[in-house]
């Protein structure tokens, strides 16, 4: 195996490992070809990259992964009917191991036109949106990720929303990772279009039931047209041995406004690249962040919020904890360019270090290039308040407890600003599983 | 709009000290390598340690590539076709300033810096630089009463080679940049300043440096040292002749301060900047470093940068005894077509360190003005904490603010706060002025001043009237 890592690189063998390119309709076989062209025989980032700086591949590019399709049967809990949130019971996707699962997905009880369908189903079909919108979004300079997702994927999720039709209840896209032996690499692809005045909100939820080594490396690209809302919210509960690089972005026109909530828990190594374009006048964007590290779990989320014309406005809030040696790095651009009067841009980055080997890096980014903006960034790094530690102290708790109640009131907000009932309580859970919390509110009440 | 004039009038004021002396130089062949650096030494007389020291930084420069990871864009700097060192002809050694050729004496009339008038009414003591060599050196026997050391860096080499065998390249390393070991070969003079233990330096010390000779770039290293519980000011203020052709300009700064030490670094710059079309200006290249060596020591940069074509400048300290400090304050002001790229870098490795960085920067016409700044601090730098504030503002829809903040922490006892802020002048508050009958000038220069208050402050008085008065002149007409 070695002497294979020696001789070629890890992205291509990643493309090699699946065998001949499919090909499909000419828009998506021609995606394809340009993508595996445009990485064939490129190195991963090295740390020398400015946007690798604080994240390094070289574990990753010497591991390798068979495609997660060729895993013959997967190893399926019987449980998987209860990570679906209640309120997306009749609307759901399921994919094991990146490969759809018709058996556990449901659309039902969704107004006419509304399209929830596999990606590769649709694409195979040839549907004329889906066609057109597929690919057209998800650009970073000079990064092997999107093209190496381009050029392999195959299930993924399609949701298509008429216009003016309004989806109350979210949509959930749940992939599972299944406990294998073999280390397997998936390449998920989502693409939501949102046409004039509609209303919807995804989730996107990825869990890891092992504890096993993979690799996950989805591409999520969003339109939203005219006066449409959107509400996205990704988990990233992978397991804590699997790498998770994913990459967001989303197109947002007039008067439209996009939420998305991304919660980063699992993986050894998770880097997330968000990308929201405000391409026309009076939108607005919200790229908040929760970001739990700890053993030797490194988290890196980049933004990029990029404001093109004038009057829109964009908020972000992304908030890490950092325990035992976790590493959490934090790299948010706001551009604002030329023509972009009148925007007001705000983002805030909270790094809360609980242990004394922990590690944040963070880098707010302004780059702006009209003048008459509102623009502001704040980044803090910190320990918790002495004054609170000591407060609940002298109300009787003990040390652990209270560094524990005030972690989770530090995630709370966060969590607090997502609109689904039922994830605020799961993810409740999950930071109360991390700061141990549960022991000492239970003592409390 | 009325506004928009007047801020354009202001920013279209004419360089001010562009004229050129005619002095007779000791030319020197083009470009660089091991036989120039050779002769650079020879013509200085040094030392085998120093000669060894510019070799090595020469081999390494050799190795090395320009650094392009700054948000600035310049052509390709030719450096074959660079001379490396320029000095006005010898002349022997000099009593008083009238033995300065009147040349020289009167470009630095023109420049309002009065050598022999400055001796008696500033109380300052002058080191003028002239084009890289030290011309003349006033308030020396004050200084030397009080047991300062304070003169050109060749004279030190000369007279204490062991404290600059010990302090030179002991905080900016030969090889550590491009432009540093650059500079490391090639340096031709500059400033030395050596406070000793206890002493609190009798005035502010202050050089002037002057660009000077078409084609010559200059290489100025300036060393300082504050021994224990001592005391030191420093302020260094430039103004530059116009020329079409860039000049390149790669200096290098070293402070030490050992236990309870203090330095204060004060800088004026308004070298030329080229024209509205961005021809001819100067390259800033400069590498200014401190090290708080000893415990409770503080360092304190502060800078007003108005000038040069392209400024690539990042004054940082590194605190390595426990309880120092660092500071940094700064104003940058860029105009036509000017691009900046400055910050700092606060390294925290002792404990319980503490930070300040205060950055105003300003971008007008089609300028592009960058704050970056890295803020580290190590495993081992307990309760240590950092502020910084970057606050920019924008004059004009064509110009750009950029901010690059890095933070790195460690350690779960530190602190690190940042905040940046990107505005324009509101026209309520140039309204609000008005209606209490100040014209638009006035009151965009009272808001201008105000929104760099808090690094002018840090200005000692004289430098802080210039600094004033120099914004105003490059802003006027311009802020609206």
């Amino acid at each position: 195996m070695t002497d294979i890592t020696k001789e070629t690189n890890f992205l291509d063998r990643m493309i090699d490992s699946h065998g001949p390119m499919q090909t499909g309709y000419d828009r998506v076989t021609e995606l394809r070809r340009k993508a595996a062209d445009d990485i064939t025989g490129r190195d991963l980032p090295t740390t020398r990259h400015e946007e690798w700086k604080y994240c390094s591949l070289k574990k990753l590019s010497r591991e390798s992964f068979i495609p997660a399709a060729e895993i013959a049967q997967p190893d399926l809990p019987d449980n998987i009917a209860d990570y679906i949130y209640p309120e997306a019971e009749h609307h759901h996707l399921t994919f094991i191991n990146g490969v759809y699962s018709e058996k556990w997905s449901k659309t039902d009880k969704l107004p006419q036109g509304v399209i929830v369908a596999n990606l590769a189903d649709v694409l195979d079909e040839g549907n004329p949106v889906a066609l057109e919108h597929i690919g057209q979004y998800a650009r970073w300079e000079d990064d092997p990720f999107v093209p190496l997702n381009t050029s392999v994927f195959r299930d993924g999720a399609f949701i298509h929303v008429p216009a003016s039709v309004k989806i109350e209840d979210p949509i959930q896209l749940l992939f599972i990772n299944t406990d294998e032996k073999e280390q397997y690499f998936m390449t998920p692809r989502c693409l939501v279009v949102g046409e004039r005045s509609s209303e919807i909100t995804v989730v996107e939820d990825h869990v890891g039931f092992g504890d096993n080594v993979y690799f996950n490396a989805p591409v999520s690209e969003i339109k939203l047209a005219e006066n449409s809302h959107m509400t996205h919210v990704k988990l990233q509960r992978d397991s804590r041995k699997a790498y998770h690089i994913s990459r967001l972005a989303a197109d947002i026109s007039r008067d439209s406004n996009y939420k998305s909530y991304a919660v980063q828990l699992g993986s050894q190594l998770s880097r997330s690249d968000v990308k929201a374009v405000l391409t026309d006048e009076n939108t607005h964007a919200t790229l908040d962040g929760l970001v739990m590290v700890n053993g030797d779990q490194l988290s890196d989320t980049h933004s990029i919020m990029d404001h093109t014309m004038p009057n829109c406005t964009s908020h972000q809030l992304h908030k890490c904890i950092i325990d035992d040696e976790g590493t959490s790095v934090f790299n948010g651009k706001i551009f604002v360019r030329q023509d972009a009067q009148k925007t007001d841009a705000f983002q805030e980055n909270r790094n809360l270090q609980l242990s004394d080997s922990g590690t944040a890096y963070a880098k707010p980014q302004l780059e702006i290039f009209a003048d008459d903006v509102s623009c502001s960034h704040g980044a803090t790094i910190g320990q918790l308040d002495p004054d609170q530690v000591f407060y609940l102290k002298t109300r009787g708790l003990h040390e652990s407890q209270t560094r524990e109640i005030l972690t989770y009131g530090f995630a709370l907000d966060v969590i607090e600003s997502i609109p689904v009932a039922s994830i605020q309580e799961r993810l409740s859970k999950e930071v109360e599983k991390f700061t141990k919390a549960s022991n000492s509110i239970k003592q409390l009440v | 709009m009325s506004d928009t004039q007047t801020i354009e009038s202001m920013v279209k004021q004419p360089y001010k000290y562009g004229f050129k002396t005619n002095v007779e130089y000791d030319y020197f062949p083009k470009g660089l390598n091991e036989d120039i650096v050779n002769m650079i030494s020879d013509i200085k007389e040094e030392p085998d340690f120093l000669r060894e020291f510019r070799l090595k930084a020469y081999r390494n420069w050799k190795t090395m590539k320009d650094p392009l990871w700054a948000n600035i864009n310049y052509p390709k700097i030719n450096y074959d076709d660079i001379q490396f060192y320029s000095s006005p002809k010898k002349k022997p050694q000099l009593d008083s300033l009238d033995e300065v050729d009147p040349e020289i004496l009167e470009t630095y009339e023109k420049l309002g810096i009065p050598l022999s008038e400055q001796k008696m009414l500033a109380g300052v003591a002058v080191d003028a630089v002239f084009d890289s060599v030290s011309v003349a050196t006033t308030f020396k026997e004050k200084l030397a009463e009080a047991g300062v050391i304070f003169c050109s860096l060749s004279e030190a080499v000369q007279k204490y080679p062991d404290l600059i065998k010990e302090y030179m390249g002991s905080v900016v390393p030969y090889n550590d940049n491009f432009f540093a070991a650059m500079n490391s070969a090639v340096f031709s003079d500059g400033s030395f300043c050596y406070v000793p233990k206890g002493v609190v330096s009798p005035m502010e010390l202050s050089t002037y440096f002057r660009i000077n000779n078409e084609e010559s770039g200059q290489f100025e290293r300036t060393l300082i040292v504050a021994e224990e519980d001592s005391f030191v000011s420093y302020l260094e203020g430039c103004t530059a002749p116009m020329f079409s052709k860039n000049q390149l300009h790669a200096a290098v700064v070293e402070l030490v301060a050992l236990d309870n030490a203090q330095i204060k670094y004060s800088t004026v710059q308004n070298w030329y900047s080229g024209n509205e079309k961005g021809v001819g200006g100067i390259f800033n290249f400069v590498t200014k470093r401190g090290l708080c060596k000893g415990d409770h020591s503080k360092i304190s940069w502060t800078q007003v940068e108005t000038g040069s074509a392209i400024t690539w400048k990042y004054p940082s300290v590194i605190m390595k005894g426990d309880n120092s400090t660092g500071e940094f304050y700064s104003v940058a002001v860029t105009n036509d077509k000017m691009e900046a790229d400055t910050g700092t870098k606060m390294i925290h490795l002792g404990k319980n360190t503490n930070s300040t960085i205060i950055s105003k920067g300003i971008a007008a016409g089609e300028s592009q003005n960058s704050y970056r700044g890295l803020v580290k601090i190590g495993p081992n730098a307990k309760n240590s904490r950092n502020y910084s504030v970057c606050d920019s503002m924008l004059i004009g829809d064509r110009c750009g603010a950029h901010t690059f903040p890095y933070l790195e922490a460690k350690n779960n006892s530190s602190s690190v706060e940042h905040e940046a802020t990107t505005s324009k002048i509101g026209e309520d508050q140039i309204f609000y002025l008005q209606q209490r009958g100040l014209d638009e000038e006035n009151a965009v220069s009272l808001i201008i001043n105000g929104f760099c208050k808090e690094v002018f402050k840090e200005l000692p008085m004289e430098f802080a009237v210039e600094a004033i008065k120099l914004l105003g002149i490059k802003l006027e007409g311009s802020v609206g």
